[in-house]
């Protein structure tokens, strides 16, 4: 029966290394391979990271019921109604909503995350129109911009998760999204402004965006600048 | 037999007044799973342990249990759902998710010879599932032509379920007045670099009884006793290790099986606890002064009317009107609560021994060996559990660190009092 030199104890016939100092064993009786065979029939069990997602939903509700219920009170004792404060419990509110839902999922928590978020902050703008009686921008700017950002980064992380994109694609597809959401937002303001669809400096944008991708995309096709750049980036 | 069976389904069991605590407080990092596991001379057939897996919960159905949850307590209702065995994994011990047990609160497991039983804490104790363990052995071995007696901790499966194997004890033993809290200061931690979520290592160590008794008598104490002193130890130098500027008291929780005091069938929890402990603010000490006092710590604290006097202190929180009439969610988060702010923060480590395992004479021909293994707990990180059969006593450790200083103090130290121990990792035993 083997011994570890370093401890004394002795080892199962078929130890390869001492389980208390990981001193190896010299003299064994059966060989690698075979132990090998023995601790691979044992596999793990995966263990979902389960964080305790109640808690954390109570702590960021406490957290911030406190400066929500005090700023409506302070508004209302000084006042004696709403005006000031219902910017910031909908500022509050919107935070909780996407602070909060972010643990109410257990799996694929980003893609379910993304909608609610981007139907809160819809939401949060529109109350912030009627409230400021600022009419119109909403629904020509807020809600196109909103949206062509929730599809564009929907989009980016399920094209990078199914790893559609990869290395070197992913910058060029984030610059191209960019660009795209400069079209989007000169021609909503374009629209708000002067009721005409037009792009002007977004076009500029664009350019180097463009430039971006190409190179991203035809330097994607030669692994050794890939390589050379995950080298220095320290990938 | 069946008909036994089937009415016991949908049928809804209290639990005990020790398990209350469990469902408040797990989560992945605090699974509150143990393991009790023999190892056969032949290799385990699926399809039979299957079979005898069915039998036994017939016999047992209290472990055919989900856990569910009421208006202001938890409570288990029975289901004749199938549980499955399934393969053995090389991280044991984890939490009882739904997905992977579906609702239930056990598994049974096996591996080449190895046949395995993971219980969550709420449901038994370590002799409980000992009993269930041997149970179902016996049920597979009949099997195989081989008759055991019900003897030594064995049920016979074609009796009917007994009610009292189901009952919480705890209530009946408590007496006299609860004992009084006394003034509690924290307990020394072992810390390391935390292995990744899900993963515990565990090393056994194997060592043969005479020796280990002969080493425990020269200290003229019991091998509970002796092995606490020696953990005491392990810890009490660990510390010095970890350069902590504040020396904490090394506190061991010894868990004291109340079976031993009462005739009683039970197989829910029914156990309590003692902690004896080492200051650092006395200074040093030499193991014959440990073992000493732990020796009359223990001999103290286990007493049947002291034990009667904690279980009374415990059960009055349970019984207070206030807290009874709670609602259920508030109530885990004041469970939980009073878990962090008094429970594992006040003790260093837990080292359980159940014992010399006695089984008819018929099964320890098949039976080459069984093991015990705790579940760690993420405060302590490490804990320890000791079990004996035929002439040989089994220490195993589990942690959920990567450093081994710990076992490697605690077996070195046995080598140096002249105790051989044969030391393996978990995939090995």
């Amino acid at each position: 029966m083997p011994y570890c030199v370093n401890c004394g104890v002795q080892l199962g016939d078929n130890a390869l290394e001492c389980p208390l100092c990981q001193t190896e064993v010299i003299v064994r009786n059966n060989n690698k391979d075979n132990e090998k065979i023995q601790a691979s029939k044992l596999e793990k069990e995966l263990i979902e990271n389960e964080l305790d997602r109640s808690l954390w939903i109570k702590i960021i509700s406490i957290t911030l019921l406190i400066p929500f219920s005090i700023t409506l009170i302070i508004n209302w004792i000084f006042q004696n109604s709403l005006s000031w404060s219902l910017y910031v419990t909908a500022s509050v509110l919107l935070v909780w909503i996407w602070t909060a839902s972010l643990f109410l999922f257990r799996k694929n928590r980003f893609q379910k995350w993304l909608p609610i978020a981007t139907f809160s902050l819809l939401g949060y703008l529109y109350i912030i129109e009627n409230i400021s009686r600022t009419n119109g921008w909403f629904f020509s700017i807020a809600v196109p911009i909103v949206s062509s950002l929730s599809i564009l980064i929907g989009t980016l992380s399920y094209l990078i998760k199914n790893r559609v994109i990869r290395e070197l694609q992913i910058p060029s597809s984030l610059f191209l999204g960019i660009g795209l959401l400069c079209f989007v937002a000169n021609g909503s303001i374009n629209f708000f402004n002067h009721q005409v669809v037009k792009l002007d400096w977004s076009l500029i944008v664009m350019v180097p965006c463009a430039a971006f991708l190409l190179i991203g995309f035809v330097f994607q096709r030669r692994p050794w600048v890939v390589e050379k750049i995950k080298h220095w980036f320290r990938f | 037999m069946t008909n036994t069976y089937r009415k016991s389904h949908g049928r809804i069991y209290r639990l005990d007044n020790a398990a209350n605590l469990y469902p408040a407080i797990r989560n992945t990092k605090r699974p509150n799973v143990f393991r009790v596991s023999a190892d056969l001379t032949q290799p385990i057939d699926p399809n039979i342990l299957q079979n005898a897996l069915d039998i036994t919960l017939q016999r047992l159905p209290g472990f055919s249990v989900k856990l569910r949850s009421g208006l202001f307590w938890y409570h288990f209702v029975h289901s004749d759902d199938r549980i499955l065995i399934q393969k053995d994994v090389a991280n044991p011990c984890t939490h009882m998710s739904v997905k992977s047990t579906g609702g239930f609160l056990i598994r049974v497991r096996y591996h080449q010879n190895r046949i395995a039983l993971e219980t969550f804490h709420a449901i038994t104790d370590g002799s409980g599932a000992m009993v269930f363990l041997k149970t179902l052995i016996a049920q597979y071995l009949k099997y195989f032509g081989m008759k055991i007696p019900p003897t030594n901790g064995v049920l016979d499966c074609g009796d009917a379920p007994d009610n009292e194997e189901f009952s919480d004890q705890f209530g009946q033993f408590a007496k006299g007045r609860p004992l009084r809290k006394t003034h509690k200061s924290r307990a020394f931690h072992v810390r390391g670099t935390l292995l990744p979520p899900g993963e515990i290592q565990i090393i056994t160590g194997t060592i043969p009884i005479n020796a280990l008794k002969q080493s425990a008598k020269l200290f003229n104490a019991t091998i509970t006793e002796y092995l606490t002193a020696v953990y005491l130890k392990t810890l009490f130098d660990q510390q010095k290790l970890q350069s902590v500027r504040l020396q904490l008291p090394v506190k061991v929780q010894v868990p004291i099986n109340l079976r031993n005091f009462v005739d009683t069938k039970t197989l829910r929890n029914f156990s309590a606890f003692v902690t004896p402990s080492l200051d650092p603010a006395y200074g040093d000490y030499s193991f014959a002064e440990i073992v000493k006092m732990v020796h009359h710590f223990l001999k103290y604290e286990s007493t049947k009317k002291h034990l009667q006097s904690q279980v009374a202190a415990n059960l009055r929180y349970a019984n207070n009107a206030a807290v009874r009439m709670l609602p259920l969610g508030l109530k885990n988060n004041i469970i939980f609560l009073g878990y962090k702010l008094m429970g594992p923060a006040y003790f260093s480590s837990t080292i359980s021994n159940l014992g010399m395992l006695k089984v008819p004479k018929k099964m320890q021909a098949t039976v080459k060996a069984f093991n015990f293994i705790l579940g760690s707990l993420d405060t302590t990180n490490i804990s320890c559990a000791v079990l004996g059969y035929q002439d040989q006593v089994s220490i195993s450790f589990s942690r959920l660190i990567k450093e081994t200083d710990v076992e490697r103090r605690f077996f070195r130290f046995l080598i140096n009092h002249g105790i051989p121990v044969l030391v393996k990792k978990y995939q090995e035993v």
